[in-house]
């Protein structure tokens, strides 16, 4: 009796723990499937492309004809052209940045300190997205060109002699770039700020920490993980960007991505475009390994020395 | 001379009025508590001394000074917060050394020996690099009380910290909290709505209610002689027996109910705040539940009521009845477990022990249906 009901309970068992096997199977099946699709997706659409890209930039030409060779790479450093426009990217990618960041941070702390129950004031700052991007930038056009609308009020107001155009400069990129990525920097910033603990900016007036003190010591540190995901929001887009370099810097002002398009389109370059966008793969990667990085130390659980 | 003068601050916001013209004072080395339901204004006050908010009348004074429209970062006080507000990205140390770096004449090794010594003394030696996520809730008060300790301030303002622990450990915290004031002989004022906590640490209570100061006094001032019923239902148990002022004279207050005449002699002044009762006015008489002595035959107190027992608890020490009377339940607690369920017993107590109370509700007239049905036994 007791030797059956042992037996069948061991059936039992066995009958449930393949029941399990069954299901944890199924789940993983699942699971793969899940993961899977996007998995595939990437590396269909992101990794393959990447890594021809790579294959091309280190062969003369494309298809199988296409030889090994370095020398893609040796005329980005031999010639001054390509290391001119790359630094030029890199000083309005960092001046970018920089604007972004400073004039960002004011305004989400603006908005955070002001609102009190609807985000109103978040809402325009969004406001732009509803509008695409191409036609803002020939908004930008239309103020900034000869007789355009800044032209026009600087001279009602005596400031100009004749109609004068601001295209095609730095200083219009600079602007095209600032105004884009503004409210994409904002969202993080105010979402950081936002959740600093009031209590905290108090308790270091509390300890004596003045307004300036409080903000380095407490509030700067605190939204630190903010702050970097929207310098990582704008400085990766900037650095690559080919639109806004175009449109309102015209030839004057050429940027890394402008160069790419050209060696595709116009030089037909493909393996020196490739070597090019190589460069920006690059840059993003470090962009992202240093947030990664900062960010990481910000979470991390054991206590930072400060 | 006052540590603290709290004169006659109001508080306005907008058309509600948070504090309304209260003044106290704080002296050197006390532990004073302020006490009072959610939304009297105790946190309002709190926040005027630190400095976070300002009084829209009224001045506020620190050794003296002039304080009212000093920042909280020129204020000689530190504040522990509800929360604690301990910074995340710090450790330990570095939470403490933070008002210790704003007071410049202080040498970094004497700051260690400091944060040290003080961390010692809270029982917390060795977590000085820890972060303070990774503490007990007991752990972060007692690193909250360090921080604000170690930069000895003038005062201590505590903003009901120890409402987030379970008991035993708030009870626990209470006894440290009086270890080290009087090791440190720093002045402490409590915020508080847990009249417990209050009791337990203060050498003074001051009472709230509605923006205004209803009693100031210690525990036992405000537990045996109560200015209100207000005071007399926040500090402890409190039975609480309408009744209607039949006459008044210099010497003696006849209360009259339904049953009969109570005859208790008793001065008016000891109405709530010396206001003058007249005949007809409503009046409440409270006894506190361990005042009342209980007995099988009528005795010569002044107060005797006649009723049944409903219910009895255990509670270690003493026993607590549950009268059922004439006027309603009385709550008895006696040393006595010599009362079964059903029994007849008669509570008494002295005319010493009987609070009486002008109603808050005296608008009522009495009639002969709504009348206080007391029935006392002459």
């Amino acid at each position: 009796m007791s030797s059956s009901q042992l037996s069948n309970s061991g059936a039992l068992s066995t009958q449930l723990h393949r029941f399990a096997e069954y299901v944890r199977g199924r789940r993983r099946r699942s699971l793969a499937l899940i993961i899977g699709a996007p998995v595939l997706a990437l590396l269909t659409f992101f990794v393959l492309p990447l890594l021809s890209m790579l294959w091309l930039s280190l062969h003369t030409e494309t298809g199988a004809s296409g030889e090994f060779t370095l020398a893609n790479y040796q005329q980005l450093i031999a010639s001054t052209t390509y290391l001119e426009i790359l630094k030029t990217t890199l000083v309005l990618t960092v001046e970018t940045t920089v604007i972004v960041t400073v004039v960002g941070y004011v305004l989400a702390y603006g908005i955070v300190r002001l609102s009190t129950r609807t985000n109103l004031l978040l809402l325009l700052v969004i406001l732009p997205f509803w509008t695409n991007y191409i036609i803002r930038m020939y908004a930008w056009i239309n103020i900034l060109q000869p007789d355009g609308a800044l032209s026009s009020i600087l001279m009602s107001l005596g400031l100009l002699a004749e109609p004068t155009g601001f295209l095609y400069n730095r200083a219009a990129v600079l602007v095209g770039f600032v105004y884009v990525w503004l409210p994409l920097a904002v969202l993080p910033f105010y979402a950081s700020l936002n959740n600093l603990d009031e209590d905290l900016i108090e308790a270091a007036m509390d300890l004596g920490s003045g307004p300036i003190k409080t903000f380095l010591t407490v509030t700067l540190p605190l939204t630190k993980g903010g702050i970097i995901a929207g310098i990582t929001l704008v400085a990766i887009p900037t650095f690559g960007s080919f639109i806004t370099p175009v449109l309102l810097g015209g030839t004057n002002v050429t940027m890394i991505g402008v160069v790419i398009e050209r060696q595709f389109n116009e030089a037909f370059n493909w393996p020196l475009g490739s070597a090019l966008g190589m460069v920006v793969t690059a840059f993003v990667i470090l962009m992202l390994a240093l947030s990664t990085k900062l960010g990481a130390d910000l979470l991390g659980t054991e206590g930072e020395a400060q | 001379m006052p540590l603290l003068d709290f004169d006659g601050i109001t508080k306005e916001y907008g058309d509600l009025i948070a504090v309304n013209d209260c003044s106290f004072e704080v002296f050197d080395g006390e532990f004073v508590s302020i006490l009072g339901p959610s939304g009297s204004g105790k946190s309002t006050m709190l926040r005027m001394i630190s400095g976070f908010e300002s009084p829209t009348e009224g001045i506020i004074k620190l050794e003296a000074e002039d304080m009212t429209d000093v920042p909280p970062f020129e204020r000689e006080t530190n504040m522990v917060f509800q929360d604690l507000a301990l910074f995340p990205h710090l450790t330990v140390a570095e939470n403490i050394e933070y008002g210790l770096k704003n007071k410049e004449d202080l040498p970094p090794d004497e700051r260690e020996a400091k944060i040290e010594e003080m961390l010692e003394m809270v029982q917390l030696g060795g977590y000085a690099d820890r972060n303070p996520k990774e503490l007990s809730g007991g752990e972060q008060q007692r690193v909250a009380l360090v921080r604000a300790l170690v930069n000895e301030p003038a005062m201590v303002l505590f903003d009901e910290p120890l409402a987030s622990l379970d008991r035993q450990l708030r009870q626990h915290m209470q006894v440290e909290l009086q270890r080290i004031q009087d090791k440190t002989d720093t002045t402490f004022l409590y915020v508080t709505h847990d009249q417990e906590v209050a009791m337990a640490t203060s050498d003074r209570m001051i009472l709230l209610r509605d923006g205004e100061i209803e009693q100031i006094g210690s525990a036992r001032e405000l537990y045996e002689d109560p200015a209100s019923q207000f005071v007399a239902n926040f500090i402890g148990d409190v039975n609480t027996i309408p009744a209607t002022v039949r006459d008044v004279s210099d010497s003696a207050l006849d209360l009259t109910t339904h049953a009969g005449d109570l005859d208790v002699s008793l001065s008016p002044d000891m109405i709530y705040d010396g206001a003058a009762v007249s005949a007809g006015d409503l009046v409440n008489v409270c006894v506190r539940p361990h005042n009342v002595t209980l007995a099988t035959e009528k005795s010569s107190a002044e107060f005797s009521l006649r009723g049944e027992v409903k219910n009895r608890i255990y509670k270690g020490n003493d026993v607590r009845y549950m009268i059922d009377t004439p006027v309603g339940n009385l709550t008895v607690d006696s040393d006595t477990a010599a009362f079964d369920i059903d029994d007849t017993v008669h509570a008494t107590w002295s005319r010493a022990d009987g609070h009486i109370f002008a109603s808050e509700d005296t608008d009522g007239t009495v009639t002969e249906d709504n009348q206080p049905t007391l029935s006392v036994e002459q």
